[in-house]
C-alpha cells in the first residue's frame, strides 16, 4: 500500500484534544463553548473526508513518527479500516453534540461544561484508536478513553453512580494494565509492533507463548467489546446520561474494543496464525456464547437503557465472531457491522433518552401510549430495531449476510443457524417495547415530543442506516472501505487467500 | 565552562547554607530572594554540566588541583548529571516552598526570620550533601557526602510539629546505622585494593582473590546503602519520616533523597563491584527484593487512610521497582530504573506539596477531606491527578514510559526473576489504581462533608493552596507530561554514556 507522509491523521485526532482546554475555560459561556465542540467536531469530519478518496485509491496517510520508546514511534496511519471508524465516529460525534445540547439543557443537568470537555477528550482518543499505526499508539489511545469517559459516566455524582463508575474503571483499567504488559512483550518479540495486515507475530515465539500472548490482548481489547465474561461493567454504566450512553456505549468506547478484536485478529495475530495455533473456534464459541447470552438477557430486562445495553453487547460479539472466523467476507462483514451498529444503536439510544427527557419514564413497561405521542421519535426506534434484527434493506442485513457468507467459507454451518437465533432473539425483545409504546393506550397524560433538538438526531441517524442499508457504497463508501480492509488482510493470509473470495 | 561549572556545583549549596543563616538573622525578604537565586544558580550549573556531558562526553574534575586515584575525583556523565539536574531542580521548587510560613491556624513552622533562614541553610546543605554524592568518584568521599546529607534532613525531619522530633530520632538511628555499614564495607575495600577511587576499584578488584573479605565488603555497603534506599524490608524509617516532615522539606526530601541512595548504588554494584562473585549475587537478590517492595508498598498503601502515608508507602512500592532496575543491570533496565527516578520524583514531589498542603489547609489528611476540591481548586487538582495518573502509569504521563522500559526489561531478562518483576510491576499499576483513584474520586465527583466548624465560621472557600505551594505543583505537573512525551533524548543522551561506562570497566578488566 502507498503512504502519503501528512500531518491530516494528527488533525483528525488532534481536534477534539485542542479544544478540551477551551471548553473548560468558556464554562460561563454556553453557546461558545458548545461552538468549540462543533468546530473540533467539523475539523475532524473534514480530516476524515479528506483522507478518503486517497483510501478509494488504494493509498493511506501516514503521520511523522514522533519518537516515543525504542523502535516504537508515536504514529496514525489512516488505513481503510481506520478510516472507517473515524469517519464513523466523526459522523455521530456531530450527531450526539447536537442531542448534547438538546437533551442537557431541556433537563437542566449541572457539570455541563466538564461533559463537553471530557466528551471532546473521548472522540479524540477514539479517533487515536482508529487510526494508531502501532500498538504503543493505540494502548496510549485506549487508556486515554477510558480515563476520559470516567466523569461522563459519573456524571449524576451520587453514591451509586460513583460504585457503578469504580465498576467501570476496575473492568478496564485492570484489562488496560494486562493490555500494557502484552503490549510490551509483543513489541519485544517483534521490535516496532506495527500492524500490519496479516498479522506480524508468526514465528516471533513458540507457540505457547503466543497463545499467552493472545489470551491477554484479548482480555484487554475484549473487556471494552464487553466479550463475556468481562462485560459486567455496561449494563452499570448506562448510569450516565444517554448521550454519552448513545455516544460513548455505541460507537466510541465499545466500538474501540471491537475494533481492538479486529486489529488483533487480523493485523496483530493474521487468520492463519490464528487458525495454527487453534485460537480461532474458541473465539469464536467464546463470542457465539455472548451474543446467546446477552440477548437472553436482554429478554427478561425492563430497564430501557440497560436492554439496549445487553442487546450491544450481543451485536458488539458480531464483530468478534467475524474477526475470529477470519475469511475475507467474514472480516469484511465484520467491519462493516462497525458503522452498522453504529449508526442503528445511536438511533436507539436517541430514541430512549428523548422518552426520559419528555417524560422521565426509564422503564419499558411504562411506555404505552407514547408511539401516538412521539412519532418521529418511534418511527426512527422501529429503523432502529429492524435493522438489529437483520431485516433486508437496513445495514445489518448486510453485516450479517457477509457473515454468514464468510463463515460458510470456512465450513462452520453453525454460525449461520447461530445468525437465525439470535435475529429471531433481537425481535423478540425490541418488538415488544413498539408494541407497549404503539398499541397499549397510555394512561392519559398529555406527552409531546421533545425539542428539535432532541428529534432530529435520531431521525438523521435512522434515515442514514436506510441509505446504508440501500447503498452501502454510497458517500463515504462504507462498504468499500470493509471490504478493503479484509482483502489487505487476506492477501497476506495465504491459507485464506483460496477461501471464496469473490 | 567545563573546568569551573564542576566545583560549583557542590561548592554554591555548601557555601550558601553558611551564609543564608547569618544573612536571614539580618533581614527576611532579601534571604528568601538570595537563597532561591542560589538554588537557581546551583540548577543552572547542573544543566550547563547536563548539556555539555552529552555534547562533548563526560568530565572528569580533580578537586583541588589533585588527579586520582590519590586525589578526590568528580565525574559527570549522562548519569550523574541527570541525577544532579533532578536534585537541584526539585530543591528549587521546594526552596520556593519554603516561603510559605503559616498554615491555617496560623501555626508557623517557619515563624522567626532566623528560624526560616536556617531551614532554608539546612535545605542547602542537603542539596549540597546529594550532588556529592552523586558526583564524587571516591568511595569515601562519599561516606562523607551520605553523612552531610543525612545531618541536613534530620534538622529538616525534626524541625516539624509534633511527632517530627520522634521520626527524625528514627531516621537517624537507621541513617547511622546505614553510614557505619557502608562506612565498615569501604574499610575493607581498602584494605583488599589499597585505593577508593572507583575506577581504580573496579581495575584492581579483578585480581583481588574473591574471599570472604570481599564477600564482606560487598554485603555490607549494599546493605547500608540499601537502607538508605528504602529498599524492602529495610524500610521502616520512610513512612514516618515523609509524613512528619513538614510540608516543603517533605516534597524534597521524598522526591530525591532515597533516589540519589539507589544511584549510589546503583553505580558501586552496578558499575564497581559488578564483576565481582558477590555483587552479582547481591544484584539477583536485589531484585527479589525489590519485587517484594513493589508488592508490599503497594498493599499497605491500599490499606492506608491518610494520604500523605499512603504516598509513603507508595514510595516503597517505586523505590522496589527502580531497584528492579538496578538488580537487572541491562541497559534496558537501566534506563528504566533512571527515568523511573525522574518520573517518580517530579511526581511525588508534586503529590507531597499538594497534599502537605491540603493536610494544613484543611484540618486533616484523611481522604474525605479531599472531597469537593475539584470544584474549589481545579487548576491545583487537575496538576495533582496529572502526577496521581503518572504514579499509577497512565499514558502519556512518565510514569507510563519508565514502567514500559522496566517491563520491556523484565521481558529481555527472562526466567523467574524476569516473570516475578513483571507481574509486580502490572500487579502494583493495579494498586496504585486503587489507591490514587479513591482519592480523586473524592476530590472531583464528591460533595464535601458538612463540616460544623467550617458552616459556624461562614468562612467563604478560598483557593486551597497558597501560592507557595501551588505553582511548584503545577510546574512539576507540566513538567511530568514533557518528561513523558519528550522521553526518548533521555535515552539516546544516558544510556551510551552507561553502555561506555560499563564497556570501559570491563575492558580494563584483564
Amino acid at each position: 500500500m502507498t503512504e502519503i507522509v501528512s500531518l491530516r491523521p494528527l488533525l483528525a485526532v488532534g481536534a477534539g484534544l485542542a479544544v478540551v482546554l477551551p471548553i473548560l475555560l468558556s464554562g460561563r459561556r454556553p453557546a461558545l463553548r458548545e461552538a468549540w465542540t462543533f468546530a473540533a467536531g467539523a475539523v475532524q469530519l473534514g480530516a476524515a473526508v479528506s483522507m478518503l478518496p486517497a483510501a478509494f485509491a488504494g493509498a493511506a496517510h501516514i503521520s511523522p513518527a514522533l519518537p516515543l520508546l525504542p523502535g516504537m514511534p508515536l504514529q496514525f496511519r489512516a488505513d481503510p479500516l481506520g478510516l472507517l471508524f473515524l469517519t464513523l465516529s466523526s459522523i455521530l460525534w456531530l450527531a450526539t453534540s447536537s442531542y448534547s445540547v438538546g437533551y442537557l439543557r431541556s433537563l437542566g443537568l449541572k457539570h455541563q461544561t466538564g461533559y463537553f470537555a471530557a466528551f471532546a477528550a473521548a472522540v479524540a482518543a477514539a479517533a487515536g484508536v482508529a487510526l494508531a499505526a502501532n500498538l504503543v499508539t493505540f494502548l496510549i489511545c485506549y487508556e486515554v478513553l477510558t480515563l476520559a469517559t470516567w466523569p461522563l459516566v459519573v456524571h449524576k455524582r451520587t453514591s451509586g453512580v460513583l460504585g457503578s463508575g469504580r465498576s467501570y474503571l476496575a473492568y478496564t483499567l485492570i484489562a488496560g494494565q494486562l493490555l500494557l504488559g502484552a503490549v510490551v512483550w509483543a513489541g519485544m518479540l517483534a521490535p516496532g509492533a506495527q500492524f500490519t495486515p496479516g498479522g506480524f507475530l508468526a514465528g516471533a515465539a513458540s507457540d505457547g507463548i503466543l497463545r499467552v500472548l493472545f489470551v491477554l490482548l484479548l482480555v484487554g481489547v475484549g473487556s471494552k467489546a464487553a466479550v463475556f465474561p468481562l462485560h459486567g461493567w455496561l449494563p452499570a454504566a448506562m448510569v450516565a446520561p444517554t448521550p454519552v450512553s448513545a455516544l460513548l456505549h455505541a460507537v466510541a468506547v465499545v466500538k474501540a474494543g471491537a475494533f481492538g478484536v479486529l486489529r488483533l485478529t487480523g493485523w496483530v495475530f493474521g487468520p492463519d496464525l490464528m487458525h495454527d495455533l487453534g485460537l480461532s473456534l474458541p473465539l469464536a464459541l467464546l463470542a457465539a456464547g455472548t451474543i446467546l447470552m446477552a440477548s437472553l438477557r436482554a429478554l427478561g430486562e425492563d430497564h430501557f437503557k440497560r436492554r439496549l445495553a445487553y442487546s450491544t453487547i450481543s451485536q458488539l460479539s458480531y464483530i468478534v465472531l467475524g474477526g475470529a472466523i477470519g475469511t475475507p467476507l467474514a472480516l469484511a462483514g465484520a467491519a462493516f457491522h462497525i458503522v452498522a451498529h453504529g449508526f442503528l444503536k445511536i438511533t436507539l439510544f436517541f430514541c430512549a433518552g428523548s422518552v426520559y427527557a419528555a417524560t422521565g419514564r426509564e422503564h419499558i413497561s411504562q411506555l404505552s401510549g407514547l408511539g401516538r405521542a412521539m412519532p418521529f421519535t418511534f418511527a426512527a426506534f422501529a429503523v432502529g430495531a429492524l435493522g438489529m434484527a437483520g431485516i433486508p434493506l437496513l445495514p445489518g442485513f448486510i453485516s450479517k449476510w457477509n457473515l454468514a457468507l464468510g463463515a460458510l467459507d470456512d465450513h462452520q454451518v453453525w454460525v449461520v443457524a447461530l445468525l437465525v437465533v439470535s435475529g429471531l432473539l433481537n425481535l423478540a425483545y425490541y418488538l415488544p417495547i413498539l408494541r407497549i409504546a404503539v398499541f397499549e393506550a397510555g394512561d392519559g397524560r398529555r406527552v409531546r415530543e421533545p425539542s428539535a433538538w432532541l428529534v432530529a438526531p435520531p431521525v438523521f441517524a435512522a434515515l442514514a442506516a436506510i441509505v446504508l442499508g440501500m447503498a452501502p457504497d454510497a458517500a463515504a463508501r462504507f462498504w468499500f472501505l470493509a471490504e478493503s480492509a479484509a482483502r489487505s488482510v487476506a492477501a497476506h493470509a495465504p491459507q485464506f487467500l483460496t477461501r471464496g473470495l469473490p | 565552562m567545563r573546568d569551573v561549572l564542576p566545583g560549583l556545583l557542590v561548592a554554591l549549596p555548601l557555601l550558601g547554607a553558611a551564609l543564608i543563616p547569618l544573612l536571614a538573622a539580618l533581614s527576611r525578604r532579601p534571604t528568601r530572594a538570595a537563597a532561591l537565586a542560589l538554588h537557581a544558580a546551583i540548577l543552572a550549573a547542573a544543566l550547563g554540566l547536563f548539556g555539555s556531558a552529552a555534547a562533548d562526553g563526560p568530565i572528569r574534575y580533580a578537586v583541588g588541583g589533585w588527579p586520582g586515584p590519590w586525589g578526590i575525583e568528580l565525574w559527570f556523565d549522562g548519569l550523574s548529571t541527570l541525577i544532579a539536574v533532578l536534585v537541584a531542580g526539585m530543591a528549587c521548587f521546594a526552596s520556593f516552598a519554603q516561603t510559605f510560613g503559616a498554615d491555617r491556624n496560623g501555626a508557623a513552622p517557619a515563624s522567626t526570620p532566623l528560624r526560616e533562614g536556617l531551614l532554608r541553610g539546612a535545605l542547602l546543605l542537603l542539596v549540597g550533601g546529594l550532588l556529592g554524592i552523586v558526583a564524587t568518584r571516591d568511595v569515601f568521599n562519599l561516606f562523607v557526602f551520605l553523612e552531610i546529607s543525612s545531618l541536613a534532613a534530620y534538622t529538616l525531619v525534626a524541625s516539624g510539629e509534633g511527632r517530627g522530633a520522634v521520626a527524625a530520632f528514627r531516621y537517624l538511628l537507621a541513617g547511622t546505622a546505614a553510614g557505619s555499614l557502608y562506612l565498615f564495607g569501604v574499610g575493607f575495600l581498602y584494605a583488599l585494593t589499597g585505593t577508593l577511587n572507583m575506577d581504580d576499584l573496579a581495575a584492581r578488584l579483578p585480581s583481588v582473590e574473591a574471599d570472604a573479605a570481599l564477600t564482606v565488603a560487598v554485603v555490607l555497603i549494599a546493605v547500608g546503602l540499601s537502607i538508605k534506599a528504602a529498599l524492602f524490608p529495610l524500610h521502616g524509617w520512610l513512612p514516618d519520616t515523609y509524613v512528619y516532615t513538614p510540608t516543603p522539606a517533605a516534597g524534597f526530601i521524598a522526591a530525591v533523597m532515597a533516589k540519589v541512595s539507589a544511584y549510589a548504588l546503583l553505580r558501586l554494584l552496578g558499575e564497581v563491584l559488578a564483576g565481582t562473585e558477590a555483587g552479582a549475587v547481591v544484584l539477583e537478590v536485589m531484585i527479589w527484593l525489590g519485587v517484594a517492595g513493589v508488592v508490599a508498598g503497594g498493599a499497605l498503601a491500599v490499606a492506608q487512610r491518610a494520604v500523605t502515608r499512603m504516598l509513603a508507602w507508595s514510595s516503597i512500592s517505586a523505590m522496589g521497582m527502580i531497584l528492579i532496575g538496578v538488580g537487572m543491570g541491562s541497559a534496558l533496565a537501566i534506563t528504566g530504573a533512571l527515568f523511573h527516578m525522574a518520573a517518580h520524583a517530579l511526581a511525588k514531589g508534586c503529590l507531597f506539596f499538594g497534599a502537605g498542603g491540603i493536610r494544613s489547609f484543611e484540618d486533616g489528611d484523611e481522604v474525605g477531606r479531599w472531597a469537593g476540591l475539584g470544584s474549589r481548586a481545579p487548576w491545583t487538582l487537575a496538576a495533582l491527578t496529572v502526577a496521581a495518573l503518572s504514579m499509577i502509569g497512565i499514558p502519556p504521563t512518565a510514569g507510563f514510559f519508565s514502567k514500559y522500559y522496566l517491563l520491556s526489561a523484565s521481558v529481555e531478562a527472562g526466567g523467574p526473576a524476569g516473570i516475578a518483576a513483571f507481574a509486580a510491576i502490572i500487579l502494583s499499576s493495579l494498586l496504585a489504581t486503587v489507591y490514587f483513584l479513591r482519592v480523586l474520586e473524592a476530590a472531583w465527583f464528591r460533595a464535601p462533608a458538612e463540616a460544623p466548624d467550617r458552616a459556624a465560621s461562614a468562612e467563604p472557600p478560598g483557593p486551597v493552596l497558597p501560592l507557595p505551594l501551588a505553582a511548584p505543583v503545577v510546574g512539576l505537573a507540566v513538567l511530568v507530561l514533557l518528561t513523558g512525551i519528550f522521553a526518548h533524548p533521555f535515552e539516546r543522551h544516558v544510556l551510551p554514556d552507561w553502555e561506555s561506562g560499563a564497556a570501559r570497566i570491563a575492558a580494563e578488566a584483564p
